[in-house]
């Protein structure tokens, strides 16, 4: 018994040694690395009706549903569909006080107007400018992750810069389907082209 | 592939898996990388960052920041491993070590791999709390905060889902408890009761090996070794795609071990047994996944007991014989499990188990049929209430055949159905800082009618590197088969004719707990984890044999009767730590005390035995060190101290495992392992008295394993 008491005597004093040294023990230890990459984007996604204005807007009723789509297979769909039946649970407190929809679209076929479309990078350039001009009188807000996505006529690209979430928007491709962001999304945004 | 009903050929199914297995390995050798047939499979998921586990909670946590926060935060960040570790037994549902209201450990498919140890009972051994023995080479007494014994009946144990719990003793026969150990993805051990959840016997703890999806086993496995105990072992795996989401697996595993050490010399316990079995895995739609697996095994599990002769035999009326028992079982588990949308999922399982032993001396033979029928559903009610029910029914179907004047069942036969459901709501009291877990589960069955099993789990996480939890709960351990039916003849002497005989008795109670619970965790740094659980556990009316009036004569017997006999207490912490001194070196270490007291008792214990209730080592520490040495070789070190059992005369004793591997390639490893190393053997556990059985000791071994990967 006594040999017990003496090795729990060591041990705890190695563990006070150990808490002195680990004061702030960073790297190089068993963590699980989280890439948010895809959070981050769904909960823009997912805000971007609170800070941008839609022509119709005015005219929306409660039991129109505002809706995001996203052009293909992505992870972000999941985790919009879980953020859209959180928000469905506490009752609609996203703000546009809608019912919020989430598609799944081909990329490949005609994009059907919806507020929010969302283009993955695996969407090929090709295809990203015939969805651009297939909705070029649709009030849809173009949203992609790629960094050529605002030359190709997108409207808001969610990039990542040094471990950050880095915002572009394109201000005239936004105005020609009567689109105004807020001004709180702009002061977010270190890339406005006007 | 399963050969379920009557006499299984397991043996030979056993030994011809391991070859098929090991002849398709070469040919996938030869042949093409078996990765890449199965693209979808194999790949990891396109985008990073996925959506499950911690990464789906942290959404709902993110979307009600304001947007200047969205841009400040780091985007790959780190969460404590410890912390974040999947845990699936504590409410049934998905959920990390860190929202975990129970005293959880997880043993991971990392830990197993470097443990050396080449059976489940072994490596138990380093979990903080749960006390394992060995009796002889292949019979082990493993439980939970006391009460352990070689026939433990307050443990449950799992496997995949399946429990292994043997309706006889309600206890579990370790010596055929077997998977391929590289397969496990993890072993979740809890400490305390889950009945609420999981229902009678998992009184005192919870034992689940959760194997890993064929998905994740794809490709060919094959190892084989010996040493100075281990005669030779050889398993092997083969894993693939058969399509669009449907992928296999195919295992044999081989092992004969030798005797356990007998100062006398004579007794004979080794243990040798073939095992195999497959598991395919179908993801049917995203929302839709089948489970379909089997094993089935056959060995023999060697042990010597005295066994009582009336009359007598060359003048004693006991001897001791070697008593070769045979066994073989079988199973096979389907499992549907259906998303029905982000937040909820049902699940519907059943699974049919056989198993059968025999002695080949003495005439005892036992088989046992299960089928077991389990439903689960879980949902939101609301933003705050998340539920889960669930309804069970299994039928238990034995056949037993009597070894006259020694182990006798009246009646031979017997059926038994339970039919069991269970309701349970996760209550966030605040969002990511309070929640209440409250339970029950209600149980309807043969030997008690009607069973009730409560709990309330209350779980605060200041942080997410801290968490603090209390439990209260109530459990039982309704009555087995031998219980109300067993008549037991023990001889007391080998040359008197005077016997002891245990009998068991019809209308008996279940055993009862109410176990009161505090638990502290913390991520003290990103390097530095510690775990640390009190409890108190108020047992009524546990079983304990009543001796009767004696009946004088030749022969002469003294009767006991199985009755709920026993009122009991006990207490005790554990605690448990990691630390990684460096990336390459990390230490893990543990303590754990207990304390049972009788309060009531049949017996006139005198001070001293009363001084050293129960079966269980008062005091157990363990600590190991995992070092990889440059990047090909890894050096595993573990020690423990066991306490001494004075009531069974067992001594203290320290043990050191130590495992050297060299990966020259990456698919090849070698590694020698040595096991029991501070002595050349020691005693761990007596044979339980009540089967005549004799134990052996426990001796020092080094083996040595070759394994390929590809």
């Amino acid at each position: 018994m006594r040999t017990v008491v003496a090795v729990v005597a060591v041990l705890l004093s190695m563990t006070g040694v150990l808490a002195q040294d680990e004061a702030d023990g960073i790297g190089d230890a068993p963590v699980q690395v989280i890439n948010r990459e895809n959070q981050f984007k769904a909960v823009f996604l997912f805000n971007f009706g609170h800070y941008v204005t839609w022509p119709d807007d005015d005219a929306a009723t409660a039991d129109d549903p505002f809706v995001i789509a996203v052009a293909g297979k992505h992870d972000v769909v999941a985790l919009l569909k879980r953020v859209a039946a959180a928000r469905k649970r506490k009752g609609g407190k996203d703000g546009i006080e809608r019912p919020v929809e989430i598609r799944e679209l081909d990329p490949a076929a005609a994009p059907p107007p919806v507020h929010i479309l969302f283009v993955p990078r695996t969407v090929p350039a090709k295809q990203v400018n015939a969805l651009v001009s297939a909705l070029s009188d649709s009030a849809t807000l173009l949203v992609g992750e790629d960094e050529a996505f605002l030359d190709n006529g997108g409207m808001i690209n969610l990039g990542v810069k040094a471990n950050r979430m880095h915002i572009s928007v394109s201000l005239p491709a936004m105005s020609n389907v009567s689109l105004k962001p807020d001004s709180s999304l702009l002061r977010i945004t270190p890339d406005v082209r006007k | 592939m399963l050969a379920i009903g009557g006499r299984l050929s397991a043996s030979v199914f056993g030994f011809a898996g391991t070859w098929l297995c090991l002849a398709a390995t070469v040919c996938v050798a030869l042949g093409q990388d078996p990765a890449a047939s199965v693209p979808a499979a194999a790949e990891p998921a396109a985008n990073a960052g996925g959506d499950g586990g911690a990464g789906a909670d942290d959404v709902l946590s993110l979307v009600d920041k304001p947007l200047e926060s969205l841009v400040t935060q780091s985007v790959v960040t780190t969460a404590p491993a410890a912390m974040a570790m999947e845990v699936t037994s504590v409410t049934r549902n998905e959920s990390t070590v860190a929202k975990s209201p129970a005293a959880i450990y997880v043993l991971t498919d990392e830990m197993i791999r470097r443990s050396g140890a080449r059976s489940v009972p072994e490596l138990l051994r380093t979990v903080p709390g749960v006390q394992v023995a060995r009796i002889d080479s292949n019979r082990y007494a493993i439980g939970i905060r006391g009460s352990n014994d070689q026939f433990a009946d307050k443990l449950l144990v799992q496997i995949d889902g399946r429990s292994v719990y043997t309706p006889l003793f309600a206890g579990t026969y370790w010596d055929v408890q077997d998977v391929l150990l590289e397969d496990v993805e993890r072993i979740e051990i809890i400490r305390g009761p889950g009945a609420t959840v999981w229902g009678a016997n998992a009184v005192n703890g919870i034992i689940n090996v959760i194997t890993k999806s064929s998905r994740d086993t794809i490709g060919a496995f094959a190892e084989g070794g010996s040493g100075t105990e281990e005669h030779g072992f050889a398993s092997a795996r083969i894993g693939g795609a058969l399509g669009d989401g449907l992928t296999y697996r195919l295992y044999g595993k081989w092992f004969d071990r030798d005797d356990g050490f007998d100062p006398a010399g004579y007794i004979e316990d080794d243990w040798t047994q073939s095992r195999g079995g497959f598991r395919i895995d179908w993801e049917a739609s995203d929302c839709d996944t089948f489970t379909l697996m089997g094993d089935a095994y056959a060995g023999v599990s060697d042990f010597t007991a005295v066994r009582p002769a009336f009359p007598p035999v060359g003048g004693l009326f006991a001897f001791p014989s070697r008593l070769a028992e045979r066994v073989h079982g079988g199973n096979v588990l389907l499992r549907w499990r259906h998303e029905i949308d982000d937040d909820s999922d049902w699940q519907i399982q059943a699974y049919y188990d056989r198993t059968e032993r025999e002695h080949t001396l003495g005439g005892y033979r036992a088989d046992n049929d299960t089928v077991d029928v389990d439903f689960q559903h879980h949902f939101w009610a609301n933003d705050r209430h998340e539920i889960t029910w669930g309804a069970a029914y299994r039928n238990n179907r034995d056949r037993i055949r009597d070894a006259p004047f020694w182990v006798e069942l009246d009646p031979n036969r017997r059926a038994d159905d339970l039919f069991s459901y269970f309701v349970q709501d996760q209550i966030t009291l605040a969002d990511d800082q309070w929640y209440l877990t409250l339970g029950s589960k209600f149980e309807h069955n043969d030997y008690t009618s009607f069973e009730f099993q409560p709990s309330a789990r209350l779980l605060w996480t200041p942080s997410q590197r801290e968490t603090i939890w209390a439990a209260v709960s109530r459990a039982v351990r309704t009555p087995a088969r031998i219980n109300e039916d067993i008549l037991l003849t023990i001889p007391t002497s080998a040359t008197l004719p005077v016997f002891a005989t245990l009998a068991g008795v019809r209308d008996v109670n279940s055993e009862q707990l109410l176990a009161y619970e505090i638990g502290m965790r913390r991520q003290e740094t990103d390097r530095w984890f510690w775990d640390a659980t009190a409890f108190y556990f108020q047992y009524e009316d546990l079983f304990a044999p009543v001796p009767q009036a004696p009946v004088i004569g030749v022969p002469t017997f003294a009767p006991f009767l199985l009755l709920n006999a026993q009122d009991a207490h006990a207490y005790g912490f554990e605690v448990a730590t990691d630390y990684a001194v460096t990336p390459c070196w990390k230490l893990r270490g543990g303590y754990s005390f207990l304390r049972f007291v009788f309060d009531s008792t049949p017996f006139a214990l005198d001070a001293t035995a009363l001084a050293h209730e129960g079966d269980s080592p008062r005091n157990q520490l363990y600590a190991q060190s995992g070092w990889d040495i440059g990047a090909d070789w890894k050096l595993d070190l573990a020690w423990r101290y066991v306490d001494n059992l004075p009531a069974l005369g067992i001594p203290s004793y320290n043990a050191l495992d130590a495992r050297l591997a060299w990966e020259p390639t990456r698919n090849v490893e070698v590694a020698i392992v040595g096991r029991h190393l501070l002595d050349d053997h020691h005693p761990e556990f007596p044979a339980s008295p009540f089967v005549g059985g004799i134990g052996t000791l426990v001796q020092h071994e080094v083996y040595g394993v070759l394994t390929w990967r590809y």
